[in-house]
């Protein structure tokens, strides 16, 4: 049976832990269209944007971005307006 | 050269049967996002899902809710994509960066939706070349196909060039 005690700590524990925003590989993106993407929606430099487009490419996916669950979903609209399958959940870690 | 550097920004040098095909297909695309705009979810053609992914693994509750509050958004932020890149494709019209950054979105949504319906996979050559010109290939729909998907592919890499500092 929860608490009061019990509800406000998972409440707060959930307030606490960011959300990731993850872009997934797919096989019709180039990597340059990917490796602009990242620079272009999250200023990241050429060599961020590429090592995240490499993870991307290689591991099958990359964290972009995190933050707020309001912030994770702008980032994913943005994603997806540019054609990126992106999808947000809540950081593991 | 695919650009050309001109007084106010760069011009598009392609032949004009390129031009007049990618205009031609821009316009199904615009019929084809608009029709997904109005569908639902099950509705949606499988060839478009592409461009309109869902947000959150398993989680059906919270993907209505994403496609609720952005699904009209997304179709209409595709369909902005697309007239620009129309309008920028006449003939000698010069493109500012930012004109050639919502050229570069349309020309990659097309190749999304093309890629979809010619299921290409992570084994296929980046850029789909086909195989040796034969008479055969222009009788095949899906050879055509493969050869439009390789010259957007082209088409976008030149564009992103352009885009670099």
């Amino acid at each position: 049976m929860s608490t009061t005690t019990d509800i406000a700590r998972d409440v707060s524990v959930d307030i606490d832990r960011p959300w990731v925003v993850i872009v997934w590989n797919d096989p019709i993106n180039l990597m340059s269209y990917v490796t602009w993407v990242f620079q272009k929606l999250f200023g990241y430099n050429l060599e961020k944007a590429t090592a995240l487009m490499m993870d991307v490419h290689e591991k099958g996916r990359a964290v972009v971005s995190n933050g707020t669950r309001e912030r994770a979903e702008v980032d994913v609209q943005r994603l997806h307006e540019h054609g990126l399958w992106a999808t947000m959940q809540r950081d593991d870690a | 050269m695919t650009f050309e550097q001109v007084d106010g920004g760069l011009r598009l040098a392609i032949d004009d049967h390129s031009r007049k095909v990618v205009v031609h297909l821009l316009g199904e695309l615009r019929g084809e996002v608009q029709e997904a705009k109005a569908a639902t979810p099950s509705d949606l053609a499988a060839h478009m899902k592409r461009l309109f992914p869902s947000a959150y693994h398993g989680d059906e509750r919270l993907n209505d809710e994403y496609r609720r509050l952005t699904h009209g958004d997304i179709a209409d932020s595709h369909l902005a994509a697309i007239d620009d890149a129309v309008a920028l494709l006449a003939p000698d019209r010069v493109f500012t960066t930012s004109e050639l950054e919502r050229f570069v979105r349309a020309i990659n949504a097309m190749r999304l939706v093309l890629g979809t319906l010619l299921d290409v996979s992570e084994g296929d050559h980046d850029d789909l070349e086909t195989d040796e010109e034969g008479d055969d290939q222009h009788d095949d729909p899906v050879a055509a196909q493969r050869e439009v998907y390789a010259y957007l592919g082209w088409l976008l890499h030149t564009s992103l060039d352009q885009l670099r500092p």
